[in-house]
């Protein structure tokens, strides 16, 4: 028994093994067009920008020199970089908790079957599928100083250097607003209705049940959102381009604005030393939200 | 406590009417039991008690009270929900202690109502984890408790307060059968224990047979026959209530009266059946005659005959199915019996005081 059953057992092994290595050629295969793109755009950029932080190349670009990790820290500790990210994160401050609440207001109300309430669902998500560029054309057009609707509200006037940052972040709250209800609203239509049902006749009122419930139940969903939306906060730049060219007297440059102006061969050392300085900014952000608030944040079993 | 009432109830989704002119008084302190085929209405009947769902015609009361349009926290009921419903970023304590948090209550040592401290809240919730064994899982969050366990949060969750009626959707379609059977018990326990009335909604006809006062038996929207359990059996009020209730069901022939010379008699094909004394047909009605599977018997002249197809051996009895003039009909004899010869033909009679006759056009039973 045991001697006719092994004979027929080497050949399904070898062959199994011809069978995995296929395998793998096609699944390396497969993925080799991820690997390319992740290749050209992500990793040889990151290497060039590590290159010219430690050499820096001469006015025409013909040339460089070794110029040292001192450079980094020097850049680092400039206060062009430092002036750079304080606008940044006044910008965050101000798009990412406004488009944060008010989309977040905008799919509770919107959360419930009403006759019609898919109209507004798409009204309410269409900011996201609108460009960055053509938003900001549209608020431009808004509070232009000159023309503007709105030009001459003070608050977000672009033509003072203490509201002009104001007036640049609606583009991005704008845009805000419709992801986070997108989002936010994919979210509640996961929490089971049951839940929100037993909690009503647990005696919970709206209020407790918005803030007992359904707010935690849907955290996973917020902290993501508030991840991202940091993200594209300390990386937005057309609204800045688009509005004000980071006037008025650099009162909207925020690091990213900066970073692009060097981008002349004797600058782009500079500039890439910065890039790298907002990469790790946000590297750590993300990583100490993902770590902190993932003990706070309920993921569902 | 109270007793809930409904009058002239509807409820309507769009087209679907899923509640239709459901009048029903349900007395204070009894466990009643809405049963009925899946998506017969009998879970929008019960979410109506709770203010999940309005009424689209008709009241509904609850004590001496009309509810409609009262909001579901001001009604004083407490559900438990088919898929439990439980709080998942809420750890077993709190899922118990939610429904204290809000209410004005009466504090554990007596008094007036009002609204509790923590301290008071942690003995009802030590003391309905008691009552359901779950003082060793107080800490541990829904994701990490079994079927069975979150089961007992939901009915603990529930029985933490004391409410007016407890409403309880399904709640052991998820067990296994052994800790279904277990939790019936305890279900009949609880409510001797609390003095509460229980609305129940389960298809289960066993649940209903075991745990309940009064059947409410529902099909297609409408209220069929309300009774208590064994009333249900012994009189279903018409072809749909003997058809559903009992395992095996009912066996059923289509026949016609005739007057004979001891009375009337129903005539199926070559077959009469002698009928009760007394009975309301009509010479020519059309009937439908009805009979369990335990009235009727294997005899030498019965006024039936059928071919033995097959035999089902249960160990404490067996059912034996017949094939009469192309229906099959069941047999329930005790295993003693003789096993009969499959493919032989054999007579069968039915115990006259035991036969069910509905007349056919309205389905109704006819005394
Ligand atoms: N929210 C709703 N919208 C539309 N139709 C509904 C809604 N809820 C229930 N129905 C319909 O009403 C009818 C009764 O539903 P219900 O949930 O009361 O049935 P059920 O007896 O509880 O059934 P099951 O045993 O399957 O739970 C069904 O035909 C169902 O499709
Ligand atoms: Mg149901």
């Amino acid at each position: 028994m045991s001697l006719s059953a092994s004979a027929p057992i080497q050949a399904p092994t070898r062959r199994r093994r011809s069978s995995r290595v296929r395998e793998a050629l096609l699944g390396y295969s497969l993925l080799a067009p991820a690997f390319i793109v992740l290749g050209v755009f992500g990793y040889y950029p990151l290497y060039r920008l590590v290159h010219f932080a430690l050499y820096r190349p001469n006015r025409f670009g013909n040339g460089e020199v070794y110029v040292g990790p001192s450079n980094i820290s020097s850049v680092l500790a400039d206060e062009e970089f430092l002036d750079g990210l304080w606008i940044s994160v006044k910008y965050l401050l101000y798009t990412v908790p406004t488009g944060l609440v008010i989309g977040m207001l905008l799919a509770l109300l919107s959360h419930r079957r009403l006759r019609g309430i898919k109209v507004f669902q798409a009204i309410f998500s269409s900011t996201v599928a609108t460009s960055v560029a053509v938003a900001s054309v549209v608020f431009f057009g808004l509070v232009n100083p000159k023309i503007g609707k709105f030009g001459d509200v003070s608050f977000i006037s672009l033509a003072k250097a203490d509201s002009a940052l104001r007036g640049v972040a609606l583009t991005s709250i704008w845009q805000n607003v419709g992801l986070t209800f997108v989002i936010v609203l994919a979210g509640l239509q996961a929490v089971p209705d049951a839940v929100i049902e037993a909690a009503r006749v647990d005696g919970f009122g709206p209020l407790r049940r918005l803030f007992r419930v359904t707010l935690p139940l849907i955290s996973p969903t917020l902290l993501f959102l508030i991840v991202i939306l940091m993200i594209f906060g300390f990386q937005s730049f057309a609204p800045m381009e688009i509005l004000t060219h980071g006037g008025p007297a650099g009162a909207t440059e925020t690091l990213v604005f900066k970073i692009f102006q060097r981008r002349a061969p004797g600058q782009i050392s500079e500039g890439s030393v910065m890039a790298l300085g907002l990469f790790g900014l946000t590297f750590v952000v993300t990583l100490l939200q993902l770590t902190i608030l993932n003990k706070r944040v309920h993921y569902g079993e | 406590m109270a007793g809930v009432e409904f009058k002239g109830v509807w409820k309507r989704f769009g087209d679907v009417v899923a509640v239709e002119d459901l009048t029903l008084e349900i007395i204070d302190r009894e466990f009643l039991v809405f049963l009925g085929p899946s998506g017969c209405g009998k879970s929008t009947a019960l979410r109506m008690i709770a203010g999940l769902e309005e009424p689209s015609e008709g009241t509904v009361s609850i004590g001496d009270e009309v509810v409609n349009g009262v909001d579901p926290r001001d009604r004083d009921v407490a559900m438990v929900f088919q898929s439990y419903a439980l709080y998942p970023h809420m750890t077993v304590y709190k899922n118990i202690e939610a429904p204290l948090l809000t209410r004005p209550m009466e504090p554990p040592d007596g008094g007036a109502p009002r609204k509790l401290t923590k301290e008071e809240r942690a003995v009802k919730v030590k003391e309905a984890a008691a009552i359901l064994g779950l003082e060793a899982y107080l800490d541990r969050k829904p994701g990490a408790l079994s079927g069975g366990q979150r089961q007992r949060v939901a009915l603990a969750r529930a029985i933490v307060r004391r409410p007016r009626v407890f409403l309880m959707d399904e709640p052991l379609s998820n067990l296994d059968a052994k800790l279904r059977t277990q939790t019936r018990l305890e279900l009949v326990e609880l409510w001797r224990r609390l003095g509460i009335t229980f609305v129940y909604v389960t298809h289960d006809q066993v649940e209903a047979m075991t745990m309940a006062s009064r059947v409410a038996i529902i099909a297609e929207g409408r209220l069929q026959q309300l009774g208590p359990p064994q009333d249900v059996y012994e009189r279903p009020a018409n072809l749909f209530v003997a058809r559903f209730i009992g395992s095996p069901p009912m066996n059923t022939f289509d026949a016609v009266a005739r007057p004979a010379a001891g009375g009337m008699v129903a005539q199926a094909g070559a077959a009469v059946v002698p009928l009760p004394a007394g009975l309301g047909v009509s010479p020519d009605q059309a009937v439908t005659v009805a009979v369990r599977p335990e009235h009727l018997h294997i005899t030498a002249d019965g006024p039936l005959d059928g071919i033995v197809r097959s035999v089902e051996l249960l160990g404490h009895e067996q059912h034996v199915i017949i094939e009469v003039s192309g229906e099959l009909m069941v047999i329930r004899q005790p295993s003693e019996e003789p096993d009969p010869v499959l493919g032989t033909t054999v007579r069968l009679s039915p115990e006259l005081g035991r036969l069910h006759v509905f007349d056919q056009a309205s389905g109704l039973r006819v005394e």
